[in-house]
């Protein structure tokens, strides 16, 4: 019991760790950029934001309009990516799940591309890439059941189907459009925060943080579920309609999240990971654990994506870049055992 | 047959080397993947000589109905080689971009002669126009089209020679996409008499964020004519409200002459007139207008 006790110590604190480094990095993110910005003139704009309404300058204009939001798109976004991976893998108990592998991410670039064919303003992309997100999700879901119980396996079959499907229609349309739709369609598939508004945030934050919660507070469903199916029935709960609704919810998060910034790979597979290398499978640890290390990513790959050259790279990019080839590195140290076995 | 010595770079057969092509006189069916020279060619009053076009030229508002009802044999990324062979055309030209050298490759292994035409800059296009002239037998035309555009060029750059250089953003598809060092649209702001806020960066089409566009902090912001958003998208965005552009009102959005046919030089005079409001007062922009298409058989 001791121990059991000194071991949720240690997962405090590395949760704590991982907050502190969310709030360092997010220190940073404000600090830097293209325009030089002093230390003592930033607090300066928000001493006097707080206290007094003074006339704007271009240097409050920066700080408060265009990198305070996007840190806070690059949080949520890194918030709901690593969260629901974590949900989606606890609950088919299987390390290399994440919403994206259903075709949340297909289905979304295929909305996306659609809208510029249209040549829709970007609200209605946005609304289009969130549409066909929960589409594409919800048809995978809705396949894998058409025989009764849905295995995980017929589950990720479809999902791989219905991505497969819609990456074929972005194709098609990427080879009707002119030059100029398509390099709007490449640019937006790429993924980023160029275009992070306060608005964007006001749509987006809310959500993910209510969902998010509720996700939290399933956490001891989750670990049951997660024990096997077997399991969670004879402790009565009802397996399919929790696992709809926290496939849902899920999916719901890192649909509103990729409606704005595009799609942003690895985050939601990598992150989940790496926490549960460190606080374990428990998901009132986990989920936690994986909220703060993704938003740290996030924002972490961001000032790579804002500061690493004279123009701004696309930060899917740089997640993919850094995300690939340690996922390489895990499965090589540590084989295919995962926290489940 | 017609032997034309290519010694412009530009004039290319599948690679870029000068060297000496040989054309059939004065060809009569002639296949054009690419509407900017599908344009070109009827300016010169040629366009009985087209029997095919690409995708895109269906939608270009300056062609002719009749050679937009001409069949589609594709576009830079793929061609239809059932149809250009249906059509048996002397020769096909192509712009470059895309895959144009394997769509030549494939081309020539079935014994069609094909042109890549790749201006990239406005004199480059004039010397196009003429060779254009030479191989389809209009050449007189040709000179006369090409002398309008140089003098008109050369004409802005005298007027804005001695002038100051406001700092311009070109804004292309996506309000946040530029044009700097190495691309043609970006040339045409030095020549028009202002200096490119993205001018240093050394990728071609670059894609900044509102932070930079505040640090370069434009005194005027120009959009090109295809993008599908307007002037009320740089005023109404809160953050970009301190820029010196958006401040004076300075947002304007170009007409649809960015392209590479006799109408760029319509989008350099629009570009001084912008620019350089006062200095560019005696050029009149319609009159400009009626004038090329006078002097070409296309109306603009």
């Amino acid at each position: 019991m001791e121990k059991l006790a000194h071991s949720n110590i240690r997962k405090k604190t590395v949760i704590t760790a991982f907050f502190l480094l969310m709030c360092g990095l997010a220190f940073i993110e404000l600090i830097t950029g293209s325009v030089k910005i002093p230390f003592f003139s930033i607090l300066n704009v928000f001493i006097s934001k707080l206290f007094k309404h003074a006339a704007y300058s271009s240097l409050d204009i920066v700080i408060l309009e265009i990198r305070l939001p996007r840190l806070l798109l690059a949080i949520s976004a890194g918030m709901a990516l690593s969260v629901s991976g974590a949900t989606f893998q606890g609950i088919f108990r299987n390390p290399l799940v994440s919403p994206y592998l259903l075709g949340v991410a297909s289905g979304a670039a295929f909305g996306a591309a659609l809208g510029f064919a249209l040549s829709l303003p970007y609200t209605a992309v946005a609304v289009f890439a969130f549409g066909f997100g929960l589409l594409a999700v919800m048809t995978a879901y809705s396949i894998s059941k058409i025989r009764g119980h849905a295995s995980i396996t017929t589950l990720l079959l479809s999902g791989i189907i219905v991505s497969a499907f819609f990456f074929a229609l972005t194709s098609l349309i990427e080879f009707i459009v002119t030059k100029e739709k398509l390099s709007s369609i490449v640019f937006w598939i790429m993924g980023g925060f160029t275009f992070a508004s306060w608005e964007k945030v006001a749509i987006s934050f809310p959500i993910i943080v209510l969902c998010i919660l509720f996700i939290y507070l399933t956490s001891w469903q989750l670990n049951v579920i997660s024990l096997g199916d077997e399991e969670a029935k004879s402790l009565g709960i009802n397996i399919e309609k929790m696992r709809a609704i926290l496939i849902l919810l899920s999916t719901l998060i890192v649909a509103v999240i990729i409606a704005f910034t595009g799609t942003i790979g690895w985050i939601g597979l990598i992150v989940p990971h790496l926490a549960r290398m460190v606080v374990g499978a428990d998901h009132r640890y986990l989920l936690p654990a994986s909220l703060f290390l993704g938003a740290s990513f996030m924002v972490g790959a961001d000032i790579i994506a804002r500061t690493a050259v004279e123009m701004e790279i696309p930060v899917g990019i740089i997640t993919s870049l850094v995300g690939a080839p340690f996922f390489i590195y895990l499965l090589v140290k540590r084989g295919t055992r995962t926290a489940w076995d | 047959m017609l032997k034309i010595l290519s010694i412009l770079l530009f004039i290319t057969i599948t690679d870029k080397v000068s060297r000496e092509i040989t054309l059939p006189t004065f060809p009569k069916r002639i296949v054009v993947l690419s509407s900017d020279i599908a344009e070109t060619i009827c300016a010169l009053g040629c366009k009985g000589k087209i029997v095919g076009i690409s995708r895109f030229a269906k939608s270009s508002p300056f062609l002719p109905e009749r050679v937009k009802n001409l069949p589609s044999c594709g576009d830079w990324k793929a061609i239809n080689l059932e149809q250009i062979i249906m059509l048996s055309p002397d020769l096909v030209i192509l712009g470059e971009g895309g895959n144009a050298g394997e769509i030549a490759k494939s081309l020539k292994s079935r014994g069609i002669q094909v042109l890549i035409i790749c201006p990239t800059n406005i004199y480059e296009l004039g010397e196009s126009i003429v060779l254009l002239g030479k191989i389809l037998g209009c050449e007189g035309r040709a000179q006369k089209l090409k002398s309008f555009m140089v003098e008109r060029a050369k004409l802005i750059t005298n007027i804005v020679k001695n002038s100051s250089k406001p700092s311009v953003y070109l804004a292309g598809s996506n309000p946040y996409y530029t044009f700097a060092k190495g691309s043609a649209w970006a040339s045409l702001i030095e020549l028009a008499g202002g200096v490119n806020v993205a001018g240093k960066l050394n990728y071609p089409w670059p894609k900044i964020s509102a932070e930079i566009l505040i640090k370069w902090n434009p005194e005027i912001i120009l959009i090109v004519g295809d993008a599908s958003y307007g002037t009320e998208w740089f005023i109404n965005k809160r953050e970009l409200r301190c820029i010196r552009a958006i401040k004076k009102g300075k947002v304007y959005k170009l007409g649809p002459y960015l392209s590479w046919s006799p109408r760029l030089i319509l989008a350099l005079i629009e570009m001084a007139k912008y620019i350089h409001p006062e200095e560019c007062m005696m050029l009149n922009f319609e009159k400009e207008k009626k004038e090329l298409g006078e002097i070409g058989s296309l109306k603009y």
